[in-house]
């Protein structure tokens, strides 16, 4: 049922990516990214990261997205000003893509179905080792926003801080980069 | 609760999209009975975009202020700092349950890391880009007209005064 | 559904508290209709829709039987909703030929479907108990809580921002920017809010905040009282309800924050150029969300499905405490849909700048400075 569930989610998200760069309209790509912010969401869900989950929504979908449709309604691309010509770089693209594609793919096959239990742990193992563990047996739900909020306490303070600085330097990025003059 | 074979909480999402299939079928049923009983004789000036019963003159997508971008793009910010305050602040008395040093600390990450960003708030504030009204200057044949920002801001019935 | 292996009559109760929004969505927006339509007739002193009813001179009975039932109207204008459907149902739908079709007829789904999935986290009532089977009356109790909330109305913002956009008209385009910068504007406010309140109840459940409104701590008793409406959340956050209540208007964009679609200079804003079906769908979604609004209030801040004297029905029968709990959400939720009816029809509408202003300038300081305050009584 999971892995059902993992193959409808990653299909629309593999869907929704091609449409993202197949679409000559820029609106209709950036449309085409919510289903694809939702499959990714749904992914976060079936590995039990529900507040990655709704922040991956928040964030993605509800904020990023507006902006990239501000900017596309702002700079007003009309469809009819898309050029649409062949090049020889559309075939170039095309041939990484399958050269990418394939190597992924092969990959994956040489290096074999890992064991079950085996990813589990290893996802486990990646959000906070002694520290995030001690958090799960402690009876805090793995991968809700509790947990995530005692890594975040005990093991990123500084990290966390320095995220704000960061976050701070880019409102006055944001606000310097709109001004007709600097 | 019974164990439902599933783990319980994607068990708890599935019941999420049984509301969400619900909802889209309703309005598709909606559109649809719509679709069936309405009459369709489209003609030119039907399909003619509103413009107060003029012709419309050229494309209804402008380009729009600058402002409006500035303000999503600040938006997101504030999201990635809501989204990253969220764990904090769910698990804040906990931490703080104990008293003494941790919950010291607590408290100070968590006020360092919202006064950081309210500076850059009061940045934007004090450079003017929060103010929607802003004063600006208009060259014309009778020297320069400006509108200036109107003292008073929130909710006081200001309106832009024009000095001429 | 797929085969799960799982027990049919757990399946089975897990569909009751879904149809249960279901229907209750379904059968209170007409009504709703009806209600801002009687409720505004009657602030501007006027009658309001009195004509299409059951009895009375022009009522359905005289229509389809030939009874009139005397010559009083008697609730007269009670079938408005139903006329207002038929209505919408059977207008001609156009889509201007300059506009987008595709994202046209896809920006309405965007109106409905947020406020609806906001229901999801929202505890309508206490548990049922049938024959040893406890039924949360919650159509899905998710870790992220009210996370869940915020994340899916930060969606709604697509309907305005496409609906405007793909119309392909100036109105619309500006209703639609000016929608969507107000709209998550207040998106910030309204998180900063629920931090405070997050730190307050410790959680993030809704399930687990109407319970700690249940019981509180009463420093004159010395001891956990229960029952108490002292517990009610509005008590221990009175500026992060405030709050709450004042960015759950602007994201409803009603008035005074009907910026949007404000008909004296947008004409209609984002919906314009909608007709038929279509803009009933933006309608609907208005209500939709009002409910919506209305049960997130009330769970975070007025003690959600809990009452006074929960407790000793629940000892006696908690099937019965579980009903009444209900009809004191739905109670609760109405009071809250006909304040902002009251406060649509009150308030005259706010100038952009001053809505932009309102909510960078007094709203998020305030928002932090809750916040900060709140930290420090917990510390």
């Amino acid at each position: 049922m999971v892995d059902l569930l993992f193959l409808a989610a990653a299909a629309l998200c593999v869907i929704s990516a091609c449409a993202i760069v197949t679409c000559k309209n820029p609106v209709y790509s950036v449309i085409g990214m919510l289903p694809f912010f939702l499959g990714i969401a749904g992914l976060f869900v079936l590995l039990e990261a529900t507040f990655l989950a709704a922040m991956q929504i928040m964030v993605y979908g509800g904020a990023i997205l507006v902006v990239f449709l501000f900017v596309i309604m702002l700079i007003n691309l009309r469809p009819e000003e898309i050029r649409d010509d062949f090049s020889f770089g559309r075939y170039l693209g095309l041939a990484a893509l399958a050269g990418v594609t394939g190597g992924v793919i092969l990959s994956f096959v040489r290096a074999g179905v890992p064991p079950d239990g085996e990813l589990e742990r290893a996802f486990a193992m990646g959000i906070g080792s002694r520290e995030g563990q001690e958090a799960m047996s402690g009876g805090v739900l793995f991968g809700s926003a509790e947990s995530i909020g005692l890594t975040l306490f005990r093991q990123y303070v500084i990290p966390l801080e320095l995220v704000g600085v960061l976050l701070m330097v880019a409102i006055l990025g944001a606000v310097i980069l709109s001004k007709k003059k600097l | 609760m019974p164990v439902l074979g599933v783990d319980t909480e994607l068990m708890q999402y599935s019941t999420v999209f049984l509301l969400l299939g619900s909802a889209v079928a309703l309005t598709f049923a909606l559109l649809t009975l719509s679709r069936l009983l309405r009459p369709y004789h489209p003609t030119p000036e039907k399909e003619m975009t509103y413009e107060c019963g003029e012709d419309p003159v050229g494309s209804g997508w402008l380009r729009f202020n600058i402002r409006f971008y500035v303000v999503a793009l600040v938006f997101v910010l504030f999201d990635v700092e809501l989204a990253l305050v969220f764990p904090i602040a769910t698990i804040f008395k906990s931490l703080t349950a104990g008293g003494g040093t941790a919950a010291l600390v607590a408290f100070a990450e968590l006020f360092f890391f919202i006064g950081v960003l309210f500076l850059g708030l009061v940045y934007i504030w004090k450079k003017g880009d929060l103010g929607w009204v802003r004063s600006f200057r208009v060259p014309t044949e009778q020297g320069i007209r400006s509108w200036e920002q109107p003292k008073q801001v929130g909710l006081a019935p200001s309106s832009a005064k024009r000095i001429s | 559904m797929l085969s799960l292996g799982l027990d049919a009559s757990a399946v089975g109760w897990k569909l009751l508290p879904v149809l249960l929004v279901f229907g209750a969505v379904l059968a209170v927006v007409p009504l709703l209709v009806y209600l801002e339509r009687k409720v505004c007739a009657w602030i501007q002193n006027r009658v309001g829709p009195n004509r299409v009813g059951l009895l009375g001179p022009d009522g359905l009975a005289q229509g389809v039987l030939g009874f009139s039932g005397g010559g009083k109207r008697i609730l007269g204008g009670l079938l408005q909703p139903l006329a207002d459907a038929i209505k919408l149902i059977s207008k001609e739908d156009f889509i201007p030929a300059q506009a987008d079709k595709f994202l046209f007829s896809l920006a309405p789904f965007f109106a409905l479907l947020p406020p609806f999935l906001t229901f999801v986290v929202v505890p309508v009532g206490a548990d049922l108990t049938f024959g040893g089977t406890t039924v949360p009356l919650i159509v899905a109790d998710l870790g992220v809580g009210m996370l869940w909330v915020l994340s899916v109305s930060s969606l709604a913002a697509y309907g305005v921002q496409l609906g405007g956009w793909a119309s392909n008209s100036k109105f619309s385009l500006l209703g639609g920017v000016r929608a969507t910068a107000q709209m998550i504007s207040y998106e910030i406010t309204m998180g900063l809010v629920l931090l405070s309140v997050f730190m307050h109840y410790d959680s993030l459940s809704l399930r687990e905040i109407v319970q700690a409104q249940a019981t509180y701590f009463d420093p004159l008793l010395g001891r956990l009282a229960a029952n108490g409406l002292g517990s009610w959340g509005v008590w221990h956050q009175p500026l992060a309800a405030l709050l709450f209540v004042i960015c759950a208007f602007a994201e409803n964009n009603r008035l005074p924050f009907d910026m949007p679609e404000c008909e004296a200079e947008l004409v209609g804003g984002y919906h314009t150029e909608y007709s038929s079906m279509k803009f009933g769908m933006f309608f609907q979604g208005e209500y939709i969300a009002m409910l919506a609004m209305g049960a997130v209030i009330s769970t975070l801040f007025f003690g959600g499905w809990h009452y006074p004297g929960y407790a000793s029905v629940a000892a006696a029968s908690p099937n019965l405490a579980a009903l009444i709990s209900l009809a004191v959400l739905g109670a609760k939720v109405m009071i809250f849909v006909l304040f902002q009816m009251w406060v649509r029809w009150t308030l005259p509408r706010f100038r952009y700048d001053q809505v932009m202003e309102l909510g960078w300038k007094v709203l998020i300081p305030l928002a932090l400075v809750n916040l900060v305050v709140t930290a420090l009584v917990n510390l």
